[in-house]
């Protein structure tokens, strides 16, 4: 009978054993990117692993230099642009107004010229007078450039990519009311490369960018390697630029990458 | 013996069981199924792109005044309908109203003084009412001035829109790029997806067919992708692309921000 037991628990023991290892293998989350770069012995294997991000060589924020009341906007999301076409125009009828005043001030400071010219009066009189009609010429170039700052201009050829405002909304200096980006060219950004990892990190060397959304693995080389940190989630990280050799089809600005650049 | 060796048989068979249905769950999440669960039941499960997605209207303004000053008038409320270039509201602006009448007395006296000029005589040198008729045209633009600066008091409607929120009351202090009115064009509403992943996108393309199933009118209307984002948005960690699909007909009834499942007919 005693026998029958130990028979039973050694039983009972393999079983157990048995259906373990199944049950923990699903449980392994695969870190594939932290690997490479926190554990020491990463220099070993040559390789520098990163999250990366597409992003276009050529892009920009677009910000009013004056504070004012939305006219239009010319664009939308999607919008392919050209270099100088107009985007958006803040309301402009006092500044217009203005130019129009600063104009006759002009025409005033002028005719006060012609009457002292005729007149022969001495020089003195006939200096300040000019010099009066060069300040009133001045207050329209200066007019004229704050009318110019009520529109903006896209800078390149490029596509929208958002637009936060609507005509008749309030943009203030600096606001971003544009993003746009020339998306013929795109580059790849990492965004989580350790300080740990950017010693090894050179110009000029080859890289593997895998992108997630079109599975598929690409070839490229590190164009730039940034000269100050960031802070990501307290780690301190290095942007890295990685330009592809050929780009593919597809490509979308933000998508998400993993790059693997053979560094030293 | 055997007896016991018969029952340890079933006994390990439970155990086999119990330990098995771990096995199961723990695979389960690595399904990556959210797709066929979010579907409803009204969508034949294609190989189309399934994403949630939102009511918005074509254009929206969320208005705002260029001066800080008490609120004098508010000329409409939620739900009126506007048309483009209607007065909506209007602002307690004595000093910029005071400048204007100020000026336009100014341009009074520069017209008289120019008229002074005006007869030819030997007194009276003709750069003289060139210069005073300069200096009247100088006054008229400042009237201009000030009368541009006076009408920033009172707001317009910059399209035709449905009033969707007033945010003030008269008496009340509008500060400078306060939003106090928001205005919406609610006959055009679009559908734009808020979680289209990035591994979808790449087969979305424009002028695609796509089924809008309307939850909280729960009827399935049709419609057309007119737009995919260029940029990406980070939802929860997700790269996603907001994708708008223009409706073919709009439903009655569908309000701004309702939820809805788009199925993008990518094949």
């Amino acid at each position: 009978m005693k026998k029958a037991y130990s028979l039973l628990v050694i039983i009972l023991v393999l079983g157990l054993s048995a259906c373990g290892a199944p049950s923990t293998a699903p449980s392994a989350i695969p870190t594939v990117s932290l690997d490479s770069g926190i554990q020491p012995s990463a220099p070993s294997s040559g390789r520098a692993s990163a999250s990366a991000i597409v992003v276009p060589v050529n892009k920009l924020e677009l910000s009013f230099p004056l504070s004012g009341t939305v006219k239009t906007v010319e664009v939308e999301r999607g919008d392919s642009v050209k270099a100088g076409d107009v985007l958006a125009t803040l309301d402009t009828a006092i500044l217009e107004a203005k130019v129009r005043e600063a104009e006759s001030v002009v025409v005033t400071e002028q005719t006060q010229v012609a009457y002292i010219i005729r007149t022969r009066v001495d020089n003195e009189r006939l200096e300040a007078a000019k010099s009066e009609v060069d300040r009133a010429q001045a207050a329209v170039d200066i007019a004229k450039a704050q009318l110019a700052q009520a529109t903006l201009t896209a800078p390149f050829d490029g596509v929208i990519a958002s637009v936060d405002i609507s005509p008749a909304e309030f943009a203030s200096p600096g606001q971003v009311v544009i993003v746009m980006g020339d998306l013929s060219h795109f580059q790849i950004e990492t965004t989580d490369l350790s300080e740990k990892d950017v010693t090894r990190v050179k110009v000029g060397q080859d890289a593997e960018v895998y992108i997630e959304a079109l599975n598929e693995t690409f070839s490229g080389r590190v164009v730039d390697i940034a000269r100050i940190s960031e802070t990501v989630g307290g780690d301190v990280v290095f942007k890295v630029t990685i330009e592809l050799d050929n780009q593919p089809e597809g490509l979308r600005w933000g998508m998400s990458a993993d790059v693997k650049i053979k560094a030293e | 013996m055997k007896k016991l060796f018969w029952m340890t048989l079933p006994a390990l068979a439970l155990m086999l069981a119990a330990c098995g249905s771990p096995v199961e769950t723990a695979a389960a999440p690595t399904v990556p199924a959210p797709e066929a669960d979010s579907a409803p039941s009204g969508f034949l499960l294609s190989d189309g792109v399934v994403a949630s997605a939102e009511a918005q209207p074509a254009r929206e303004t969320q208005m705002s005044f260029t001066i800080s000053a008490p609120v004098k008038e508010v000329l409409v409320k939620e739900g009126d309908v506007v048309k483009a270039g209607q007065a909506l509201l209007t602002l307690y602006a004595p000093d910029l109203e005071g400048e204007v009448t100020r000026a336009e007395l100014a341009a009074k006296v520069g017209e008289l003084e120019f008229s002074y000029w005006v007869p030819r005589r030997f007194d009276r040198p003709p750069e003289r009412r060139q210069q005073a008729e300069a200096e009247w045209n100088q006054l008229k633009m400042s009237l201009e001035v000030a009368r541009a600066s006076f009408a920033q008091s009172t707001i317009y409607a910059p399209f035709d829109a449905t009033v969707v929120d007033v945010n003030i009351q008269p008496g009340e202090m509008a500060q400078t790029g306060q939003v106090i009115l928001t205005l919406a064009d609610l006959a055009n509403m679009r559908i734009e997806t808020t979680d289209l992943s990035e591994r979808d996108v790449p087969s979305v393309q424009i002028g695609q067919t796509a089924n809008v199933y309307i939850e909280a009118l729960d009827i399935t209307v049709t419609g057309r992708v007119t737009k995919i984002s260029p940029i990406s948005e980070t939802v929860g960690g997700d790269v996603v692309y907001p994708v708008t699909i223009e409706l073919d007909e709009q439903p009655e009834g569908l309000l701004w921000g309702m939820s809805t499942e788009v199925e993008i007919q990518t094949e």
